[in-house]
């Protein structure tokens, strides 16, 4: 059976370093420094901008500052999401040409590398399924979103879980266009998304989700998830694209 | 002559994603381009490409057609969400925009 490394790595009040480090693994695991790995992570009160988004147009900046809400950039496509405490973040980083996902086609990368979030889910009583382009849904309503790439020698796919959120400051910290929510028959960015605490009417923590989603990527991949740090040249790449991207205006907000 | 315009259109396309195009238009052409969104794009440093092959494009379907499938056929940049005729079509919405179509 293969074995993928299992990567609880964090900086939850510096997503600045967060994203620095969602890109550092997948260059180690494309260059072969670096096993396949799993990642898990948090950040505080952060919006995540997709790398083709305008920030002028996608965030309410006066919300954000009113909360306490960071702006941050990442390196793959799709929409902006809000991360806060209740938000678990997970991160699939494969060598290219894995078996899982032999071809370079994003859209089986997305369809493939989900289904360890929604059986993980499943397993937790959550009625999830993935839904196209980059979705899982339950009944209709988002759950959790995902984005990726295939670079570096890599195929990498990420998504947030909304677990706990808090949907208030979602809805005012993101300007969603009209246009955006006109097909989807309503009003606002908070009735077309759920949690999993308001799915399972239940208090629920990240960690239970967490390990429901190393579960679920357990049994969808047959694979085993052993537990490791990041190396030392992660964390050299990691530090140095802190400083030369991810902690600039220039990458985060001018687009 | 004139100065130049500034034109803007949201596009959702059939793909599902959205595509937000803000140009600035001279003399029936684009002057400068920002073409934004959240769609998929690999390799995703290829956007800032297409939007520098678009300066001093005709604002006519049939050039920009010519000029976006030279882009994707040159830079073998796949799209996910949007397809490339949605690139023109996003372009040509700025401008009925402005005309008050």
């Amino acid at each position: 059976m293969e074995t993928w490394r299992l990567v609880d790595a964090e900086y939850r009040d510096d997503p600045f370093m967060n994203m620095s480090v969602e890109e550092a693994i997948p260059r180690a695991v494309g260059d072969g420094k670096a096993p396949n790995t799993v990642r898990f992570w948090h950040n505080s009160n952060t919006i995540v901008l997709g790398c083709f988004q305008s920030a002028t147009l996608e965030v309410n900046f006066d919300a954000c500052k009113e909360t306490g809400t960071t702006v941050v950039r990442r390196f793959t496509g799709g929409g902006a999401v809000y991360h806060d405490a209740g938000n678990l973040n997970y991160a699939i980083s494969l060598r290219k040409g894995h078996p899982l996902v032999p071809d370079a086609d994003l859209q089986l990368v997305f369809k493939k590398l989900s289904e360890g979030a929604v059986e993980g889910l499943r397993g937790l009583g959550v009625n999830a399924e993935f839904q196209p382009i980059n979705d899982i849904q339950v009944e209709g309503k988002k759950i959790s979103g995902a984005a990726g790439s295939i670079r570096w020698g890599a195929v990498f796919h990420h998504g947030c879980i909304l677990v706990a959120s808090d949907l208030a400051i979602l809805g005012r910290v993101l300007n969603v266009p009209q246009v955006k929510l006109a097909d989807r028959h309503v009003a606002s960015v908070q009735k077309r998304v759920t949690t999993v605490r308001d799915e399972l009417g239940r208090d629920v923590t990240t960690r239970d989700v967490r390990d429901g989603i190393v579960r679920g990527i357990e049994k969808s991949y047959s694979v085993r998830l052993e537990e490791g740090a990041l190396t030392r040249s992660e964390l050299s790449t990691a530090k140095e694209l802190y400083d030369t991207k991810y902690s600039k205006s220039t990458w985060n907000l001018e687009k | 002559m004139g100065g130049a315009t500034s034109l803007s259109a949201d596009y959702k396309a059939h793909g599902g994603k959205l595509l937000r195009v803000r140009l600035r238009e001279m003399g029936e052409r684009i002057e400068s381009v920002k073409l934004s969104g959240d769609f998929f794009l690999i390799p995703e440093d290829s956007l800032p490409k297409l939007e520098k092959m678009l300066e001093d494009v005709p604002l006519k379907e049939k050039e920009l057609k010519l000029l976006v499938d030279r882009f994707f056929r040159g830079t073998s940049a796949v799209a996910l969400g949007v397809a490339p005729d949605d690139f023109v079509r996003a372009i040509l919405a700025a401008k009925s925009e402005e005309l008050g179509y």
